[in-house]
């Protein structure tokens, strides 16, 4: 628990609660906001979807991009090509990407989600 | 703390407290930690969503799932397949029940697609019990704002160029109350905070503090400094014990932070509240009642002027705010009078908090931008009357206000639209009555309300109240006499006139407003001795038709007081008639729902 | 039972209160409130006790008291059925489980039965409107129930809410 003492303080203070309210807020109000799906169905799990979710949403808390949300979603039933990762911008075709592993992943989220920012 | 990939909300407003949200959030508990995830998930209870009727509200972030009426035993399946596998459960989306289409998420839902959240904007968002969240939503930047960078006078003046009016009913402009307090030189100044939510159907302050405590905090810390004051109370109903609670909490949590107490900010303004529990006193609502009960005296409302603002809390210049109203001000200043213009219509800008109940399909709490109208209220978000029925009228103002029936639900949502037609804005309850509710009944309803809760100070609104009601029940019981609406009439204007404060003032419109708008329901009741709505159960008549009577004798035994009887008249396949004896039939209605073939009948 | 009315470590209780607040003004409320909370209701020897321990009339006490309707001067019962009377709970019916409740109950609305048990009390709305009509007995909300459901409230409570 710190004392406010100052207006910096308090922004101070802004920054660091941020990341943990961020995700309720965005969900909110913003139909702005960019969604990268990630398949967690059973052949997506086998093939490591876990790591793949997990490095993509570390990557963008990270890089503390406000308006990207990582989801799991269901499978799209292309066991072939599980873990499927799709980056959806607001209003545009999506991004599809086959077979993500964790690196493939963190490579997505540098070209496309923090180098050009989520909202085009 | 790490942000979690994913995250729960689970709506704990008193309603869904009510429908068991806490089990919810214990099988949450297990079960995460049953399958080992707890740490990628993180659980917040949050205040009222809005949508008591689907309760218990749980909410699934990222992908902004909502689910109704979600019970323990739902948790399992929900961490299973929806947490691990990234299934939605078809089964817990809210379902339309005129369309049964299901929604995925809320904002495709007609109950929130028509809502524009400004007051409520955090409700539902941050934890309340959490002063982190608050702050990183950027709670307290408008107060640091103001004093940082805005005089005072500057920050009546965003308020007022917002335009913004009471939101307790009167709808006086809360920036040129603040002006009018500023002026008034003095060392010792006050801020209340009106939570006294005693106007039945009304639950919209209420939901505030429970779901965003910390917004009405910083209010009531920017109109200190604006006019000057350093000490706050919030005088707030004990019957709201979570509210109550909440507050609590909050207050605690910014003195803790230095948000509230001596140099704020290290600047020299020292502000600090305390909370006043009412007592269960509807005309402590009143302001200067308000103060009197503060003082720790019975809450008979004070002669104005001299106004709170120039004279209140203990004599001192008070600005008492309602919940609403001081929940918009940080974002007006954050976000400019402009903005807040923007919104609602010319003179009635910015957006009101309804508590929409009564027979309507989705009950719940609602805001909307001023200028709406009531057609769009009760059929795009309210979804419609209940099973069918026909829409008859939709009470505003609680025992204040009027009905409001026929083509002025396509009357725009401003003070005096409302006020034209007979009722007024009031704190915003909204009840929406069908073709079953008896008007005069209501009308005795409210008046029983405001008898009761009289403070008896006024002669007029004292024993007229009463003399009023007991016309109102002779008229209900079939003993109503010809010159009856003419005396209600008589008495209702002389108490208006008569009465010091706002609930005398007002106790007689309910039953004004049904005169005028029902007058058939009141001849009918007088004249005939009938009810058409069916509500009135001295004048209800259980009878059987003998056309479709078959004399089964189901009725008959049934019967708690034996009065239903056979006659000679053969029914069916060779039975007899049936009949109720009506001087002894006690109106139970325990025969009606029994008959095979609906052969009886109330008239 | 023991008599509250003699019962000296309530009163220490409420005085220790008293004593420990910044200041008598404007505090009778307050202490009103929280000797409610310590005695279960205000008897006149309590309201006398608070009027000499403030400093201030007992009939300034009794004015009060009997003016706010959260304030009680009987004794209530062990179970406290408290049926919301707001206007969503009327219109949706809760006169009829008022009246159901007071034939099942054998207590009329406003009042305690001899035997202590049951109090039965219309209340002014609680703000639960989404699940009308509401009964609250000792805290539990029961919601959306309807007449015939009263007997099953009443069997649920006796088995699942702690008597006051």
């Amino acid at each position: 628990m710190r004392k406010i003492n100052s207006r910096e303080d308090l922004m101070a203070l802004n920054a660091q609660y941020r990341d943990h309210v961020l995700m309720r807020l965005l969900s909110y109000d913003s139909l702005n906001r960019t969604e990268v799906t990630v398949t967690v169905g059973e052949c997506g799990m086998t093939n490591g979807a876990k790591d793949t979710l997990t490095a993509l949403f570390n990557e963008v808390n990270n890089a503390k991009v406000d308006d990207v949300s990582v989801i799991a979603v269901d499978c799209a039933d292309d066991c072939g090509n599980e873990p499927i990762v799709k980056v959806i911008f607001p209003g545009k075709e999506p991004l599809v990407f086959n077979n993500v592993d964790s690196a493939k992943a963190k490579e997505i989220a540098k070209e496309h989600l923090i180098k050009k920012g989520g909202v085009a | 703390m790490n942000p979690t990939r994913l995250q729960i909300l689970i709506c704990a407003g008193t309603g869904c407290i009510s429908s068991g949200c806490l089990d919810v959030e214990t099988a949450f508990h297990e079960s995460l930690a049953k399958h080992g995830i707890a740490d990628e998930v993180a659980i917040f209870k949050v205040g009222c969503l809005g949508f008591c009727e689907q309760g218990p509200i749980v909410k699934v972030y990222p992908d902004n799932t909502f689910y109704v009426r979600v019970e323990g035993k739902d948790v399992e399946e929900i961490v299973t397949e929806h947490l691990i596998k990234g299934k939605t459960i078809e089964r817990l989306l809210f379902k339309d029940p005129e369309t049964s289409e299901r929604y995925y998420y809320y904002k495709d839902m007609p109950f929130y697609k028509s809502q524009l959240r400004v007051a409520l904007k955090l409700c539902g968002i941050v934890d309340p019990e959490e002063i982190s969240d608050y702050i990183g939503v950027d709670g307290y930047q408008a107060l640091a704002q103001c004093l940082f960078d805005k005089s005072p006078k500057e920050v009546i003046d965003i308020v007022k160029d917002a335009g913004i009016r009471g939101r307790g009913g009167a709808g006086f402009s809360t920036g040129a109350k603040w002006e009018f307090a500023y002026n008034v030189k003095g060392d010792k100044k006050y801020v209340v905070c009106n939570a006294d939510e005693g106007d039945p159907g009304a639950f919209m302050d209420r939901s505030i503090l429970e779901g965003d405590p910390h917004s009405v905090i910083e209010a009531m810390a920017i109109c200190a400094y604006a006019i000057g004051a350093d000490e706050g109370v919030v005088y707030i109903r004990a019957e709201y014990p979570l509210a109550v609670n909440r507050l609590r909490i909050a207050i605690e949590q910014a003195r803790e932070y230095g948000l509230l107490g001596k140099n704020i900010f290290g600047t020299d303004f020292s502000f600090d509240i305390h909370m006043d529990l009412g007592a269960g006193a509807f005309v402590c609502g009143e302001e200067t009642a308000l103060l009197n009960s503060v003082e720790g005296m019975r809450g008979e409302p004070r002669i104005k002027p001299p106004f709170p603002a120039i004279k209140g809390l203990w004599q001192m210049p008070t600005i008492i705010n309602n919940v609403e109203t001081l929940a918009n001000i940080p974002q007006i200043i954050l976000k400019g009078a402009k903005w807040f213009q923007g919104i609602g219509a010319p003179g009635n800008t910015g957006t009101k908090v309804f508590a929409l109940a009564g027979k309507i399909n989705n009950v719940g709490l609602v805001e909307v931008p001023m200028g709406i109208t009531f057609h769009d209220i009760i059929y795009k978000i309210g979804g419609g009357i209940r099973n069918g029925k026909k829409f008859k009228a939709v009470q505003t103002g609680g025992p204040s206000g009027g009905l409001i029936a026929g083509d002025d639900i396509n009357i725009e949502v401003t003070f005096e639209n409302l006020q034209a037609v007979g009722s007024m804005m009031g704190s915003g309850g909204m009840i929406v009555m069908d073709e079953d509710d008896c008007m005069v009944n209501i009308a005795k309803f409210y008046l029983d309300f405001t008898m009761e809760e009289s403070c008896g100070k006024c002669t007029p609104c004292r024993i007229g109240t009463t003399r009023m009601y007991e016309i109102l029940d002779r008229i209900t019981k079939g003993q109503g006499r010809e010159d009856d609406i003419k005396e209600l009439k008589a008495l209702g204007e002389t108490i208006k006139e008569t009465s010091l404060c706002g609930l005398g003032k007002s106790a007689p419109n309910p039953i004004l407003s049904t005169i005028d708008m029902f007058m058939d329901e009141y001849e009918a009741h007088i004249r005939d001795k009938k009810c058409p709505a069916g509500a009135c159960k001295d004048l209800v008549q259980y009878v059987i038709v003998p056309e479709k009577c078959i004399g089964c004798t189901i009725c008959a035994r049934v019967c708690p007081v034996n009065c239903i009887h056979t006659t000679d008249q053969v029914v069916g396949r060779n039975k007899q008639l049936h009949v109720i004896d009506q001087a002894e039939c006690v109106k139970c209605g325990a025969c009606l729902p029994k008959c095979p073939t609906k052969a009886i009948i109330t008239e | 039972m023991a008599q509250t009315s003699y019962d000296k470590t309530l009163f220490d209780k409420l005085d220790a209160h008293i004593d420990s607040l910044p200041t008598k003004q404007g505090a009778l409320i307050p202490v009103l409130h929280k000797a409610q909370d310590i005695f279960g209701y205000l008897p006149f020897e309590v309201q006398n006790h608070i009027a000499h321990k403030l400093e201030i009339p007992s009939s300034k006490v009794y004015g009060v008291v009997s003016f706010y309707s959260f304030f009680t001067m009987t004794k209530k019962g062990k179970y406290r059925v408290n049926v919301c009377m707001g206007t969503p709970c009327f219109v949706r019916g809760a006169d009829k489980i008022l009246a159901k409740f007071e034939t099942a109950l054998g207590v009329k609305s406003g009042t305690t039965g001899e035997d202590g048990e049951y109090s039965l009390d219309a209340l002014r709305c609680v703000g639960a409107c989404g699940l009308a009509p509401v009964v609250i007995v000792n805290g539990k909300v029961y919601g959306r129930i309807a007449e015939a459901d009263v007997d099953n409230v009443i069997k649920d409570f006796l088995a699942e809410v702690e008597p006051a």
